[in-house]
């Protein structure tokens, strides 16, 4: 079995790829803190790969059921906040704002690994009492 | 491939740290020199010593490494201090001491320090991303 041919796994690494080589800016972006015109860089946000997907929605069978509440539009990611200062040697790096990329990144590395454990032990489950 | 990248972000943070204790050593120099005068008659003293750094593209790495481009030397002037007793004074009685600022030095500390510290937390954290995919083989 294919792991990678079931949409949420596809997805749970694409996103880990993506939060893996965004890691990587901040790195350069931290230790160029201090060069002469270095500009900081940043990937573009995720929703690029996100607005090819529809969120999932309940089948509604009977007249009954209950329609669900959540808008079936796609998840959007806001804007980035544009580079916070420029030093006179040209440098536009601010630390503070690598810093916080760098835990939103780690933070949102953790939420996407613990959903890929969560799926693997629901399958698990599946096996187990199929 | 994943794990390459985050590995990629250890030495690139690694690059930093290198870059900015250089920077804290050339600190460490002028602030030690901050009083060294010539021995020789009207000699020139210690020049105060600059670090300018330069970002460099690192083929094996496919980032861009931060590095020490030159240590180049202060060409502002000297100071001059009165002191006809001074084995380095000149023949109307001055003494050229070094351009060396230490106020300016302690800034320059600081803000190694700072980046210094900076680096180190990108260092955690990407090392707590590789953490959780090899705990993905856990559960």
């Amino acid at each position: 079995m294919d792991l990678g041919k079931i949409g949420f796994f596809q997805l749970a690494g694409t996103r880990l790829d993506y939060l893996a080589q965004r890691q990587k800016l901040v790195a350069e972006n931290v230790v160029n803190a201090n060069t002469p015109d270095y500009q900081a860089r940043d990937l573009k946000p995720f929703d690029s790969v996100m607005d090819g997907i529809r969120p999932v929605e309940t089948a509604r069978t009977s007249g009954l059921h209950l329609a669900s509440t959540r808008s079936t539009a796609g998840f959007r990611e806001e804007g980035r906040a544009a580079l916070w200062e420029s030093t006179p040697s040209g440098n536009a790096v601010s630390l503070e704002q690598e810093m916080i990329k760098g835990s939103e990144t780690r933070d949102a590395f953790a939420l996407t690994t613990s959903l890929f454990q969560r799926n693997v032990q629901m399958l698990r489950m599946a096996w187990k009492n199929g | 491939m994943m794990n390459d990248v985050l590995g990629a972000t250890l030495k690139i943070a690694g690059a930093g740290l290198q870059a900015q204790s250089t920077r804290l050593r050339v600190v460490a120099e002028n602030l030690a020199n901050a009083d060294s005068t010539a021995t020789a008659k009207g000699g020139d003293p210690y020049r105060r010593k600059t670090v300018s750094f330069d970002s460099v593209m690192d083929r094996g790495v496919g980032a861009e490494l931060v590095q020490v481009k030159q240590i180049g030397r202060d060409r502002s002037d000297f100071q001059l201090a009165y002191d006809p007793s001074h084995p380095a004074a000149d023949d109307k009685g001055y003494v050229k001491k070094p351009n060396v600022q230490p106020l300016v030095e302690m800034m320059d500390m600081r803000e190694a320090g700072r980046a210094f510290e900076a680096s180190m937390n990108v260092i955690e954290q990407s090392r707590a991303m590789m953490t959780r995919v090899v705990d993905l083989l856990r559960s």
